[in-house]
């Protein structure tokens, strides 16, 4: 436990944030904070008290079983079966809480839903930790629900339909993780239709009535074509968006009835008995009805990500909180003042905690890559409006705030920095930053608004609308704009293009042939050959994981549609169809690029040391490097060390680097989504890196197999960018950051103690000025020093809250495994 | 490259759980052999998930260690799959593995971790 007696200021000077903080915010914060169950896993695996819920699958399974001799069309059996679980889940109030919902039945569970993927379902079977006890019960049920849904889930449905060797080398995982499923990735959320405060469900609701009548009128002329046929379909998706929105009505009332009976019976306290009126009174009002208070926007938002998420696994969270609940802050502390600044904290720190503890069944890989969380909740904050003016406002520095109070390592957030942000919001982020949260991450906001514009032909307006869809990639929260679903199998794992230059795209992992059969890499005889074997890999490993996304898409309105997100948006209210068909969508796809730096490391030593000084055959690299470089120790070494490195400003590396992104960005403009747009690439790592450690071989670079990968984006290796923060920089900036890419992300450690008191300030707006200047769309910060990560590797227990930013996403220390814990250790630290 | 056909696939999501014909029932994979795959060092588990699918780094497609006398490809490209309770009795190239990772929390070790359940106590 920390040093109580210690004041605040004395923990702050320590640099122990987390101590400090939890002096620094309220009782209730405090207490609510403490309530929360961490839901990210351990490494790979769930931390203990951590518990399947067998309550949902069990509800969706006699649902199923119920509807199966129904005349309902799938989409209709689809909704009743959301509506089912809505209106029956055991629904729970957190002591001290004023916003309410959770997706299990219990703080402690994590929800499954076995309609996905027979192989998610195996994995709940296999799983060694994480069954409730009795376990011969628990295995029971999952035997029976996992038994059904065997050859009905949606992957059993959609597979089919693929191509099938497309199919077998995306689950080989060698080269990308994920499975291409309408219900299963990032899911958008059209911002703009529903969290403006001009509608909420029971408006829409009622166009839905309007459109279902008028439909029905039409389809009974004397009359018929194709546009009459249509119209069955689109009254069936109609009947069933709406089927959901009223189940997320009935369930917000079922908040409020709670909330009214333990006021009424169970509640002493007269301050927590009003408390608990107003939760009954904000839940009676939303969904149904506009928010009109900060309290109302917060709950209603929190229903919408819930009821999303009890529809799909969505295994990001697009938003923009200051954006959006921006106007209920400003009118409920600054205009009537119903609430005090305190108390407004209190509701946006909960609001953190609340999104915080949100949890759904992942398999293996996606905890192992997502290490320390739960997804990607990365919170966008900071931009601009429509209209180009600042957007950041009294919620903005709120967040900001909270954040630091309450620091928890998802959310986290990401902010639009553009030349208008004010000083006292850039001090906010600073804060956070110095404070060791490692977030927010910077983004520049007028490189983005074009590179959203030039990639996906999005309108100003409603590019300056962008939120993060996942990690890194921008995406308007507009109509036409959002992205519904972005499937997370489009994420290549990019040292297998370089590996399988040299294994002729035979995967010595996995044992398949993957990758292209281009000529043995000993028969190339010069770079330039050698450097088309690599172009070839790499369309091909980028094509062999687009196609399978295109095809879901396709397929998904008929075979794995989405309702409830139909419902909230307008694309799908007015047409009639499903929000995954992409006739009605921009298109905003991007191909998620893991572990890139390591084929330009590979191409720059490749080229120096075989092809230009001659020191080495091809044929003895191919040897070595099949063999794991084992008794090739020195020659190792000469390619870690005599070998041009990116990130030092070294013109010779930094061609390759920008030749690799022309092939890839032209190769971008050749592929399309279903919508007709681009694929473009996007650099990063999320913890990819070490999850793949041991599926990428030996490297030209000088890595082992088993070595962790760099940390992600166009981040320099790990201690391989030795000629400072500029150095790093310059080389970044040569990448034109609209145009050879969708976003490129850069991690950069700095010293805690250089960053402390108002010169640390000003060194790091320098930083961030020159930053600006050079372009870059993204920059990350650790500041946690190696003493105290140290430290939380020896006594973890006492440096429990202690975060670091892993690439894409924050976590806590001691959530992270032992190699990405060191991995992180190991990056140069700068001084500015 | 050709297409993969239909039967190839069938054959091998058979092995994936994946097609609505060959999904396998979990009674069946709660059967733990004397001696699974799952705990052979030539077993490869499918870097892209932890639901039992691997292949072997010995083996290759066409092998068959299911029936007597079992089927042993050593020539070709592809390996092949199998799962983690795969029954190996008959397989005479099976070597037990040493497990260094014991509690299964450390990640990005495919040879080495434990990740399910019914082999933990092995």
């Amino acid at each position: 436990m920390a040093a109580t007696a210690e004041t605040v200021k004395e923990l702050e000077k320590k640099q122990e944030w987390w101590w400090a903080a939890e002096k620094k915010r309220s009782r209730r914060l405090d207490y609510l904070r403490k309530a929360m169950w961490k839901k990210g896993a351990i490494g790979g695996l769930y931390p203990a008290g951590l518990q399947i819920d067998l309550e949902r699958p069990v509800m969706q399974t006699e649902k199923a079983k119920e509807l199966e001799s129904s005349a309902d069309p799938y989409v209709i059996k689809f909704a009743k079966m959301l509506a089912h679980v809505l209106d029956n889940k055991t629904i729970f109030i957190t002591d001290r809480s004023q916003l309410v919902g959770y997706l299990g039945s219990a703080p402690n569970m994590i929800t499954w839903d076995p309609t996905l993927a027979a192989i998610l379902n195996h994995e709940v079977f296999n799983d060694p930790d994480s069954l409730p006890q009795p376990l011969d019960e628990s295995l029971k049920v999952i035997r029976d629900v996992t038994n059904y849904w065997g050859g009905k889930s949606d992957l059993d449905k959609i597979l089919p339909h693929m191509d099938l060797g497309d199919v077998m080398k995306v689950l080989s995982g060698a080269i990308g993780w994920g499975v291409p499923l309408g219900r299963g990735g990032y899911s958008g959320k059209d911002y703009e239709y529903i969290m403006t405060g001009v509608r909420a469900f029971e408006d829409i609701i009622e166009e839905l009535d309007r459109r279902i009548d008028e439909a029905d009128a039409r389809s009974h002329r004397f009359d018929a074509s194709r546009e009459i046929s249509d119209l069955i379909d689109k009254i069936n998706n109609w009947e069933a968006m709406k089927i959901t929105l009223e189940a997320g009505i009935r369930h917000a009332r079922r908040y409020a009835r709670l909330a009214r009976i333990i006021a009424e019976n169970f509640e002493s306290d007269a301050v927590r008995r009003e408390e608990l009126v107003r939760v009954a009174e904000t839940c009676e009002r939303v969904p149904a009805k506009p928010p009109r208070t900060l309290q109302e926007s917060l709950q209603y938002d929190l229903f919408i990500q819930l009821f999303s998420r009890n529809e799909a696994i969505e295994g990001a969270w697009p938003a923009r909180p200051d954006f959006y609940h921006g106007p209920y802050y400003e009118r409920d502390v600054n205009i009537r003042k119903t609430l005090t600044r305190e108390e407004a904290l209190d509701l946006v720190g909960e609001f953190l905690i609340r999104a915080a503890e949100v949890s759904q069944y992942k398999p293996k890989w996606a905890r192992e890559g997502l290490q320390g969380i739960e997804g990607t909740w990365v919170w966008t904050l900071g931009g601009v409006k429509k209209d180009g003016s600042d957007a950041c406002n009294g919620m903005t520095i709120a967040l900001l705030q909270a954040a630091r109070l309450v620091r928890v390592a998802n959310p986290t957030f990401a902010f639009r920095w553009h030349p208008k942000v004010s000083d006292e919001v850039m001090r906010e982020c600073f804060e956070c930053i110095r404070q060791g949260l490692g977030y927010p991450s910077m983004r520049n906001d007028p490189v983005l608004v074009a590179n959203a514009m030039h990639w996906h032909g999005h309108p100003i307006e409603e590019a300056r609308l962008w939120v993060h869809q996942a990690c890194m990639s921008p995406s308007p929260a507009t109509k036409h704009g959002f992205q519904p679903m972005r499937m997370a199998n489009a994420t290549a794992n990019c040292a297998k293009i370089i590996e399988y230059v040299f294994t002729s795209g035979y995967d010595h992992v996995v044992n398949l042939q993957i990758g292209a059969e281009t000529p043995p890499v000993e028969t190339l005889e010069t770079y330039e050959q050698f450097f088309d074997a690599w172009v070839t890999q790499m369309k091909t490993i980028f094509t062999i994981l687009v196609r399978p996304v295109n095809r879901a898409r396709i397929l998904a309105p008929k075979l794995t549609p989405r309702p409830f997100l139909s419902a909230v948006s307008e694309r799908s209210v007015e047409s009639g169809l499903d929000v995954l068909e992409p006739s009605i969508s921009r298109g905003n796809a991007w191909i998620t690029a893991f572990t890139w730096v390591e084929n330009i490391d590979s191409l720059a030593a490749v080229k120096k040391l075989v092809f230009e000084e001659k020191k080495y055959t091809m044929a003895e690299l191919k040897e070595a490097l099949l063999n794991n470089w084992e008794g090739r120790e020195e020659m190792r070494l000469d390619f870690v060390r005599n070998a041009p490195k990116w990130g030092n400003d070294d013109d010779y590396v930094d061609s390759i680097m920008l030749d690799c992104l022309k092939a890839a960005s032209e190769f971008s403009h050749e592929i399309k989504c279903p919508s007709g747009n681009n694929w473009p690439i996007l650099p990063e790592n999320v913890s990819g890196n070490i999850h793949y450690a041991n599926i990428v071989g030996a490297l030209p670079n000088g890595r082992r197999l088993g070595d962790a990968l760099y940390d992600g984006g166009i981040s320099p290796g790990p201690g391989l960018d030795k000629k400072g923060p500029t150095a790093v920089l310059k080389s970044c900036s040569k990448i034109d950051h609209v145009t050879n890419g969708r976003a490129f992300l850069l991690n950069q450690r700095l010293s805690p103690t250089q960053l402390s008191g108002e010169k640390g300030y000003q060194l790091w707006k320098t930083y961030m000025k020159t930053w600006a200047d050079l372009g870059i769309d993204h920059v990350q910060f650790n500041c946690v020093s190696d003493e105290t990560l140290r430290s939380a590797q020896r006594d973890p227990e006492k440096y429990q809250e202690v975060i670091v930013r892993v690439a894409g996403y924050s976590a806590h220390f001691v959530d992270i495994s032992r190699k990405t814990q060191d991995n992180i250790i190991q990056r140069t630290v700068q001084g500015l | 490259m050709a297409r993969i056909s239909r039967d190839e696939y069938a054959k091998a999501s058979g092995v994936f759980g994946l097609a609505p014909g060959g999904v396998q029932k979990q009674e069946d994979l709660e059967k733990v052999p004397e001696k699974p795959c799952g705990l052979c060092r030539h077993f490869m588990e499918s870097a892209w998930s932890s639901d039992g699918r691997g292949s072997c780094k010995i083996l290759k497609e066409g092998s068959d260690i299911t029936t007597d006398p079992p089927v042993f490809v050593l020539e070709g490209k592809d390996g092949y799959m199998l799962r983690i309770l795969t029954d190996a009795t008959r397989c005479t190239h099976y070597e037990r593995n040493e497990f260094i990772d014991k509690d299964g929390y450390e990640c990005s070790d495919p040879a080495f971790r434990r990740f399910i359940r019914q082999l933990r106590d092995k």
